[in-house]
């Protein structure tokens, strides 16, 4: 019996990460803008979806995939706008993974197509690390859960491009100090793009639409 | 926890390199995981000693790698270390800095018993 070292050297994630470059090939050959949308469960992801949705329906075409552990009450919600939803159920598991993604879009028709946003499970850390095939992560923290999140979960923050601060309209009632949080936020991720919204109420949303609305364009006319 | 996820990845893939060694054991199996990337050792190992029952890493020990954070300045090209909350220059500030180290989710290597 003799024992022996291999070397390895190989990505744990490797075969999610292929199935994610396939996704965003096939992304890509439709010139689709795709968001992978991250946050905590009660933070406003679908009433933030439905602004988003408002606010860039009149010159793109939006589809939505919805992940949830069971349910489908965010589908039936977004398909009340006009714009195909298709569910995900992930039966107990805590994130999106890029297989899941690759067979929901089978249901949409890309060619159709200019934005599509992934919600994923409402899940601060599980879903970081799983590459779905997207363009942008964005993630959403809403005041009532604290300028603190920055630092007990840095890896969402750290991993989003776009991070969403929502329900600005409620930081009279709650200690949410907006300074520390953009001190922390320009040395944990001094590359990312944060806005301040409140979904519900309007305040921002036109600004974070114009952001968007730039970065589709873009996508749309770039050469294949 | 999706570090069983995670875990049951690397199960697949080290048994697979096993097999393909006719390997009878495997003693040991090397992770190197940044400590950017959410994956706590704790729950790894929790999943590891479930995933290994009834498997030919039965008696294998895990060995986690921290893999510290280091980035260099996309615009004064310095390199440095840093935490995972601080990703700016130190030299000069700036915030277009590239993470080199500190993400990574990758197995090192295994240590197998194999008949000669």
């Amino acid at each position: 019996m003799a024992t022996k070292e291999i070397s390895l050297d190989s990505k744990i994630l490797d075969s999610n990460d292929r199935l994610a470059r396939k996704n965003r090939e096939r992304f890509d050959e439709h010139k689709v803008y795709v968001i992978n949308l991250l946050s905590s469960p009660g933070s406003g992801k679908t009433s933030t979806i439905l602004s988003l949705i408002d606010g860039l329906k009149d010159e793109f075409a939006i589809g939505v995939i919805e992940g949830d552990i069971a349910s489908d009450v965010d589908a039936q919600t977004i398909k009340k706008t006009g714009c195909p939803a298709v569910q995900i159920n992930t039966g107990g598991i805590c994130h999106l993974e890029a297989k899941m993604i690759s067979k929901a879009i089978d249901a949409l028709d890309l060619a159709s197509l200019d934005l599509i946003i992934l919600e994923n499970v409402g899940n601060l850390v599980c879903p970081v690390d799983f590459d779905l095939g997207e363009d942008i992560k964005a993630m959403i923290l809403s005041v009532p859960e604290g300028d603190d999140k920055l630092l007990k979960y840095p890896g969402v923050f750290q991993a989003a491009n776009l991070v969403i601060v929502n329900k600005v309209d409620t930081l009279a009632v709650f200690d949410f100090d907006m300074d520390a949080f953009d001190t922390e936020m320009s040395k944990l991720n001094p590359q990312a793009q944060v806005k301040k919204i409140s979904a519900t109420k309007g305040d921002g949303v036109a600004e974070l639409v114009e952001w968007l609305r730039t970065q589709i364009r873009a996508k749309r006319a770039q050469n294949k | 926890m999706h570090e069983f996820g995670i875990m049951s990845s690397v199960m697949d893939n080290v048994i697979r390199v096993a097999q393909e060694h006719d390997a009878q054991k495997i003693n040991q199996i090397s992770l190197r995981i940044g400590v950017m990337v959410e994956a706590v050792e704790e729950s790894l190992q929790f999943a590891f000693d479930i995933l290994k029952e009834d498997t030919i890493a039965q008696d294998a020990v895990l060995e986690v790698i921290e893999i510290q954070p280091y980035s260099r300045c996309i615009e004064c090209g310095h390199e440095f270390e840093h935490t995972r909350y601080d990703l700016r220059c130190p030299k000069c500030d700036s915030p277009l800095t590239q993470v080199l180290k500190g993400r990574e989710l990758e197995v090192a290597s295994i240590e197998l018993d194999i008949d000669e």
